[in-house]
């Protein structure tokens, strides 16, 4: 059977007719623009790999072979292999490129046609979707899961070649006669930050499909190609260090955390329960928990907060302000009075409170291990 | 010899560089007093950079070595990010609301919080 498979990236594309919006209309449930950190959640690397290419890989796996993805911010547009509409030109709208693979896929004579919009993470059985569809002689037919209706639609590429008007016309016309498929298999909708975070986590414990992209060097614990870790650091497992990435002396890696690609955890840092966007450089002395960082862009996951840092103390990888942090480590510890340095804590109130910030600050940022 | 003095200070949405140098001027006259109580207010702040870390941590030696105390009050859920970050939430003495941060001052005088006003003194010390 052949499948055509056309997989849109959300986005804040508006629908453009009433009839020409059965993303929006009545098949895309979850409403989502899904946005971490700047970013549609479908770029960002899990344990290595993009939601994006984990999904085209997985439904590859599953026999799918013609593929092609299409932003809905046509800004990002662009064609997998199969199908393709013309990525570089900047005048085409999400719209036009979807009509035009459609078309494309119909008169290559497809079977069905498989819309996925990411969004969420769904490692689906294709098929036993497609049987589904078979035997209920189904036009459409909308996958769910325990939560409710997913951003995938398998439709029956006869009726839509056969059609009359737009494709999109065609494709609303089959909405109400649609047939759910109830999926058992692992979902993840993706629509927040902690749901992202849970992918992560579930990857690295075993609890869904995917496998990190590195050598499981130790039980649970993967490295990617060209990794660096320094001999003092500490990496508690499951833990994720991606390709090119560099972990400095004395930091620690903790509570299922993945640092992705080309990434730096610089000197006496923590990292615990968290995940490091690729690219990402995080600071001397820090303690990141709990929270999905982007360069200089920290989400903090409990307090359900986005906080724009410092680039001196979170940034990219190919920053020079690290050295601008370094000689404020030295300016810092310069603030301490000299004669304050060895105080006795019993001594006085004043020496006491000299005595705990010296005790916080040799742990604080700028001094850290190296201080 | 002054007797002791708490003065509330709030830090706007982004404390950087800039606000700095007002900072430690409208604090000054406070660092002449001994046992100064020093409450930050950071229930606005959105960002704060290195600048202001670094500000917050000349203000507490300062007030440290004239016995007093240096407390934040009703910190932001950015701000707290961000002390957490750089581990400095176990460096300060924090509480939820400016009441209780002065409530802790070892002699509260009479004060009144203006909104918009970035200081305010107490009226006596």
């Amino acid at each position: 059977m052949d499948i055509g498979v056309i997989v849109t990236i959300a986005g804040d594309v508006q629908p453009e007719a009433e009839n020409g919006a059965a993303h929006r209309r009545g098949l895309s449930p979850s409403g989502t623009t899904s946005q971490i950190l700047g970013s549609p959640v479908a770029f960002w690397d899990v344990v290595g790999q993009s939601v994006l290419d984990r999904t085209l890989s997985h439904l590859r796996r599953s026999g799918a072979e013609r593929l092609s993805v299409i932003a809905e911010d046509t800004a990002r547009q662009s064609a997998y292999s199969g199908a393709s509409s013309d990525p570089s030109d900047p005048a085409t709208t999400f719209w036009s490129a979807w009509d035009s693979v459609v078309s494309q896929y119909l008169n290559e004579g497809i079977d069905l046609l498989l819309l996925v919009r990411l969004g969420g993470y769904v490692e689906l059985d294709l098929a036993d979707l497609a049987r589904f569809h078979r035997q209920n002689s189904s036009l459409l037919t909308q996958v769910c899961d325990a939560q409710g209706a997913l951003d995938l639609v398998l439709v029956d590429a006869t009726r839509l070649r056969e059609g009359t008007g737009s494709f999109r016309g065609r494709l609303s016309a089959m909405i109400p006669s649609r047939r759910r498929y109830h999926f058992n298999g692992y979902s993840n909708r993706l629509a927040t930050a902690a749901d992202f975070r849970r992918l992560v986590r579930d990857a690295l414990l075993g609890r869904c499909g995917i496998r990190p992209l590195g050598v499981e060097l130790r039980p649970g614990i993967w490295i990617g190609s060209g990794a660096r870790v320094e001999s003092s650091a500490q990496i508690e497992a499951p833990a994720y260090i991606g390709a090119g990435a560099r972990v400095r002396s004395a930091s620690t890696i903790a509570g299922a955390s993945s640092i992705e690609r080309q990434s730096e955890i610089d000197c006496g840092t923590i990292v615990d329960g968290s995940c490091i966007f690729p690219g990402t450089y995080v600071g001397m002395g820090l303690r990141v928990t709990n929270a999905l960082v982007a360069e200089s862009r920290l989400f903090h996951l409990e307090r359900n907060v986005e906080v724009e840092m410092d680039e001196r103390l979170l940034g990219s990888t190919g920053s020079s302000y690290r050295l601008v942090s370094q000689d404020l480590m030295k300016r810092a510890a310069s603030l301490i009075p000299r004669n304050n340095r060895t105080s006795n804590p019993d001594v006085s109130t004043r020496g006491s409170q000299m005595a705990s910030l010296m005790s916080s600050l040799m742990t604080s940022l700028w001094l850290g291990r190296h201080g | 010899m002054n007797s002791s003095s708490t003065i509330v200070i709030k830090l706007p949405e982004s404390v950087s560089a800039e606000q700095v140098r007002a900072f430690m001027r409208k604090l000054k006259p406070t660092l002449k007093l001994d046992q100064p109580c020093v409450v930050v207010d950071l229930s606005q702040v959105q960002r704060i950079d290195i600048a202001g870390l670094d500000m917050l941590l000349q203000c507490m030696v300062q007030v440290a070595n004239r016995d007093g105390s240096l407390k934040l009050a009703g910190v932001s859920p950015e701000a707290a990010t961000v002390l957490e970050l750089t581990r400095m939430d176990r460096v300060f003495n924090m509480f939820p609301t400016v009441s209780e941060a002065i409530a802790t001052c070892v002699e509260v005088p009479q004060f009144e919080v203006v909104p918009g006003e970035a200081v305010q003194q107490p009226a006596a010390a």
